[in-house]
C-alpha cells in the first residue's frame, strides 16, 4: 500500500496529537484524578499509535504504545501521576517529536529510545507481559486488518455501532456470523455473494469483515464475518448459510452475548482502537466532543501555494482596479464611477479575506512554552506561575513559523535573569512564586507580543559595567546613556550579564539574535524594566509579511520603498544641520551625529546630479533609519507618502543581488524596489558619537 | 536533438543576426515598458519588470554576449523565457516569426560566430539563401556561475 500520499496528513496530525499530549500532560500533575483529561490523553496517544503503525513507523508505534500503557494505567487508577512520571512521559514526547521531524525530512523513525521505554515500563510496575503480543496484533491489525481472519469479534466503527443500536431499538436481533469457506473454494466472491443474499432475505447486513469491496475482490482467505440484523432466530440463519455449498463452518452468536463476553475495559480499549485508527483525521475534535459536544469550526487543509496563487491573481485585479478608477474619474461617467466604487468595496473585502487565509493563531508557538517554563523552573529551582494570554491572536503563518526561537530566548532570559529564587523573593517581601506572562494582542495593524516577569528587573549598573568590559560601549558613552539605552544593551551582540554561564541563557548569544530575527520579520523589540518590579519585553510585529506599510521615496526618476518599521522619523533637508567629518557627511541628531547617506549615491542613480544639483543643499528630504542602536539618515529628492504595498521576492535569478528585501508593484503597474534598511545601515560605518 | 524531426523556434533579431529559442521555452513576448533599474546587479541585468504581477528580471542579451548595450527602439521586444523554473525576459532588437526547422538542418555551432561565443549557442542552422539561425542555449545564457568570469572578461575587452 502506498502511504506516501498520506504522509503530509499523518505528520500534521501527529504534530497535533503531540501538541495535545504536551498541553494535557502539563495539567496532569494538578488534575491527576480528572478522568476526562486522562481519557483525552489516552485517546491522543492511542490515535498516534494507530496512525504511526498504519504508516509503517514501527519504532514510533512501539514507543507510543509503551506510553499509552502508562496512560491506561493512570486512567484505570492503577498508578498515580507524579512529577517524575510526567518527566519521563515528556521525554517520550520529545523522542516522538524528534521522530516526526526526522520523518518529515525524509528520514525514518529510527531512534534509540530504549532507556525512555524502560523507564516508562517501570512506571506501570511490570514489564507489560502483553506488550509484544499487543504490539504485534495492533500492527497486524492496522496493516492487514482487512484480511485478518483471526479477529474473533467484529470491531465496530462508530456508524456501524449506530446501525446496530438502531436495529436493536427496532427490536431486531443482531447476530454475528463467522463463516468459513472450504479451503479449496474457487469462487470465493460468488460464495460470499450468496451468503449476503441469504442474509438479506431475512434482514439486513450491518457490517462485514473484510469490507464489501475487499470481498468483491476476493481479498480474504477463508473467513468472513457478518453482522446482521434480522427478525428470525440465529439457528435459522445458520441453516440457511450451511445450505450454500463450499461452506466449511458457520458460527452464529447473538450480539448481546458478545457484549457480555467482552471485559468492559478490554472492549472499550478495542473499540476505541479500531474507531480511532480509521478516524484519526478528526480524532482531536471527536475526542473532545465525545462526551460534551463542542462547536468545532469546519476546516480544510489547503496548500499554501494555492493561496499564494490566489493572492497573485488578486494583485493583478487590484492594479486593474486602479486603472479603472483613473478611467472613470477622467471620463466623468457616473454609471462607470458607481460600478468602480462597488468593485472597490468588494475588492477591499476580498483583500481582507485573502490575507486572513494566511493567518494562524499565535497559540501555535505559544503552546510549546509551558513545557519550557516547567523544565526551566525545575532546573533553576524557581517557582514560576506561567500565564499565557491572547493565544487566539492571529498572525501571518510565515511570521508564526519564525517567531518561536526569539520568544524562547526571551522567556529563557526572563526565567534565568529576571525571576529571582524563592528565598530571595521572600526576602524582598514578594510572593515566592514568580509570575511570567506571555501575552499577544492587536494594536492597529500590528500584533504585540509581551513577555513580562515580576522579577528583579535589569541591573543597569551591572549591564553598563559589563558592556564597558566587553567593549560594547566606551566609558564616555556610558555616562550619557539613558535608562532605555542601557536596557537595550541586552540586545547588543557579545553581551551577557550572567554571573556564570548556564545552560539556560547567558552564552552571549540569544538576545542579539532575537533582535535581528524580529527585524527580519519587519518587527521591533523593546525592553522596559523597573528594579525589583520586573522586566517586560515588547515585540511589535506586522500582521502579515506579504503586505507592509512603506514610505515611497523618489530620487531622480526612481522610486524606492522603505519599510516603515525601519523608519524613526522624517524631516526636510533644510531643517537639518549637516557637516563633514573625515569625508563623511553627517547630521546633527539629538545629542550626537549620524551619518548621512544619499540614496542617489547609494544606488548610483543616473542622470540626476546635473538637473537637481542646484539647491541640493536645501531641497529634498531626510529619512532617519534605525537598526538597533544604529541610525543612518537617508536623503532623497522627495517623499511620495506612505502606502500599503504587496511584497514580492526578487526571484531566484536575482536572489544574490544585495541591497533589497524585495520588490513591490506600484499603482501605475511599475515595479519598485524595497530597500533592505538593515544592510544599508550596516554597510555604513557608524560614526561614533562624539561629545 | 537530431532525433527530433522538427523544432519550432521563435526567431528574433540582434545585431543583424537571427537568433532562435525553442517555442516551448517561451512564455510570452512583451513590448518594452516600465523596466525598473536594479542597482548592484550585473551590468547585463537591465532591471526588473512587472509582468502580470510577476517580477521578471530583464537581461540585455547583447550585453550578456559582450557586444555592447542594446538601444531601446519601438521594435525592441522582451522575450520571456522559462529555464529551470525561472522566468527571465530577454531584451532583443526585434522579434520575428515562428519557424519550423528540420532536425537535419541543425549543425553544431562553430567556436566563434557573429561575435557571440559558441557556448551560448546550442546549434546553428541555415535558413534561406545566406541566412544563418543561431539557436540559443538558454541554460548557458542564464547561467549564474558564469557571471563573475564574464565581468573579469568584460574589463579586459
Amino acid at each position: 500500500m502506498d502511504m506516501s500520499q498520506y504522509l503530509g496528513i499523518f505528520l500534521d496530525e501527529a504534530r497535533e496529537h503531540l501538541q495535545n499530549l504536551n498541553d494535557q500532560l502539563m495539567t496532569l500533575e494538578e488534575r491527576s484524578d480528572d478522568s476526562e483529561l486522562l481519557n483525552s490523553i489516552f485517546r491522543s496517544a492511542h490515535t498516534l499509535k494507530g496512525s504511526s503503525g498504519q504508516m509503517g513507523f514501527n519504532n514510533m508505534m512501539e514507543l507510543t504504545h509503551t506510553m499509552e500503557n502508562v496512560f491506561d494505567a493512570l486512567r484505570n487508577k492503577k498508578i498515580t501521576a507524579s512529577r517524575d512520571m510526567v518527566d519521563v512521559l515528556f521525554e517520550g514526547l520529545d523522542h516522538l517529536a524528534a521522530m516526526i521531524d526526522s520523518i518529515e525530512q525524509g528520514g525514518s523513525d529510527a531512534r534509540d529510545v530504549s532507556e525512555t521505554k524502560e523507564q516508562l515500563e517501570a512506571l506501570t510496575g511490570k514489564k507489560d507481559a502483553s506488550k509484544s503480543e499487543t504490539v504485534k496484533s495492533s500492527n497486524g491489525g492496522t496493516m492487514k486488518q482487512q484480511n485478518d481472519a483471526q479477529t474473533h469479534f467484529l470491531k465496530l466503527e462508530d456508524y456501524e455501532k449506530a446501525y446496530m443500536k438502531q436495529a436493536l431499538d427496532q427490536n431486531l436481533k443482531v447476530y454475528e456470523l463467522q463463516v468459513t469457506l472450504n479451503k479449496d473454494c474457487v469462487l470465493k466472491a460468488a460464495r460470499a455473494y450468496m451468503i449476503a443474499n441469504a442474509l438479506e432475505e431475512e434482514g439486513s447486513i450491518l457490517a462485514t469483515r473484510p469490507a464489501t469491496e475487499a470481498i468483491e475482490k476476493e481479498e480474504f482467505d477463508q473467513k468472513l464475518v457478518y453482522l446482521a440484523a434480522v427478525e428470525c432466530e440465529g439457528q435459522k440463519l445458520k441453516q440457511k448459510i450451511e445450505a450454500i455449498s463450499e461452506i466449511a463452518a458457520v458460527d452464529v452468536s447473538s450480539i448481546s452475548e458478545i457484549e457480555e463476553q467482552r471485559a468492559p475495559q478490554q472492549s472499550q480499549k478495542e473499540q476505541t482502537e479500531s474507531t480511532e485508527k480509521k478516524r484519526n483525521q478528526t480524532s482531536r475534535a471527536s475526542a473532545t466532543s465525545a462526551k460534551k459536544p463542542v462547536a468545532v469550526a469546519k476546516t480544510l487543509r489547503v496548500n499554501l501555494d494555492r493561496i499564494d496563487q490566489l493572492m497573485n491573481l488578486f494583485e493583478e485585479l487590484m492594479i486593474d482596479r486602479g486603472r479603472l478608477e483613473r478611467i472613470a474619474s477622467d471620463n466623468h461617467h457616473s454609471d462607470l464611477s458607481d460600478t468602480v466604487e462597488k468593485i472597490k468595496r468588494v475588492t477591499n473585502q476580498m483583500q481582507e479575506t485573502l490575507l486572513n487565509l494566511r493567518m494562524e493563531p499565535i497559540e501555535q508557538v505559544f503552546n510549546r512554552f509551558p513545557r519550557l517554563v516547567r523544565s526551566l523552573s525545575k532546573e533553576l529551582n524557581k517557582k514560576v506561575n506561567f500565564v499565557v494570554k491572547g493565544g487566539d491572536t492571529e498572525l501571518d503563518r510565515t511570521v508564526i513559523e519564525e517567531l518561536g526561537d526569539p520568544l524562547m530566548h526571551m522567556i529563557r532570559n526572563s526565567m534565568d535573569h529576571g525571576i529571582e529564587s524563592p528565598a530571595l523573593r521572600e526576602a524582598k517581601g514578594k510572593n515566592p512564586e514568580g509570575t511570567l506572562t506571555l501575552a499577544a494582542y492587536y494594536n492597529g495593524n500590528q500584533v504585540i507580543v509581551e513577555i513580562k516577569d515580576d522579577g528583579a528587573g535589569i541591573n543597569r549598573e551591572k549591564v553598563l559595567a559589563k558592556a564597558i568590559e566587553k567593549n560594547v560601549v566606551t566609558e564616555e558613552e556610558a555616562r550619557t546613556m539613558t535608562e532605555n539605552q542601557i536596557d537595550h544593551l541586552l540586545f547588543a551582540s557579545g553581551f551577557s550579564t550572567a554571573d556564570k554561564i548556564s545552560d539556560i541563557s547567558g552564552r552571549g548569544v540569544g538576545l542579539d539574535v532575537v533582535e535581528s530575527k524580529i527585524q527580519s520579520l519587519n518587527g521591533t523589540v523593546e525592553v522596559v524594566s523597573t528594579p525589583d518590579q520586573g522586566t517586560t519585553f515588547t515585540v511589535k510585529l506586522p500582521m502579515t509579511l506579504s503586505i507592509i506599510n512603506a514610505l515611497l521615496v523618489q530620487t531622480g526618476e526612481e522610486t524606492y520603498a522603505v519599510p516603515i518599521t525601519s523608519i524613526t522619523e522624517t524631516a526636510l533637508k533644510r531643517q537639518v544641520k549637516t557637516f563633514t567629518i573625515h569625508d563623511q557627511t553627517v547630521m546633527d541628531y539629538r545629542e550626537g551625529v549620524i551619518p548621512l547617506v544619499s540614496l542617489a549615491d547609494y544606488f548610483a542613480v543616473p542622470d540626476r546630479k546635473t538637473d537637481k544639483r542646484e539647491g541640493s543643499e536645501n531641497s529634498g528630504a531626510v529619512v532617519i533609519l534605525s537598526h538597533g542602536e544604529k541610525k543612518v539618515a537617508l536623503t532623497a529628492d522627495q517623499l511620495l507618502g506612505y502606502q500599503d504595498v504587496v511584497v514580492k521576492p526578487l526571484g531566484k535569478y536575482l536572489e544574490k543581488v544585495p541591497g533589497f528585501s524585495g520588490t513591490t508593484i506600484l499603482g501605475d503597474g511599475r515595479a519598485a524596489l524595497i530597500i533592505d534598511c538593515q544592510r544599508l545601515i550596516e554597510t555604513n560605518k557608524t560614526i561614533k558619537e562624539k561629545a | 536533438m537530431s532525433q527530433e524531426k522538427q523544432l519550432k523556434v521563435i526567431l528574433f533579431e540582434m545585431n543583424g543576426e537571427t537568433y532562435g529559442v525553442p517555442v516551448e521555452q517561451v512564455l510570452s513576448i512583451e513590448k518594452v515598458d516600465g523596466i525598473t533599474r536594479l542597482p548592484n546587479a550585473a551590468p547585463f541585468v537591465k532591471g526588473v519588470m512587472n509582468l502580470r504581477s510577476i517580477i521578471t528580471p530583464i537581461i540585455d542579451v547583447r550585453e550578456r554576449f559582450q557586444m555592447g548595450h542594446s538601444k531601446i527602439t519601438p521594435d525592441s521586444r522582451i522575450i520571456v523565457v522559462e529555464q529551470d523554473e525561472m522566468s527571465v525576459g530577454l531584451l532583443v532588437d526585434s522579434s520575428k516569426e515562428v519557424l519550423d526547422i528540420d532536425a537535419d538542418q541543425l549543425e553544431q555551432a562553430p567556436e566563434m560566430i557573429g561575435g557571440s561565443s559558441a557556448k551560448y549557442l546550442s546549434a546553428v542552422a541555415k535558413i534561406g539563401e545566406d541566412q544563418l539561425l543561431l539557436l540559443l542555449n538558454l541554460k548557458q545564457v542564464l547561467n549564474q556561475n558564469d557571471v563573475a568570469a564574464l565581468r573579469a572578461n568584460g574589463v579586459e575587452a
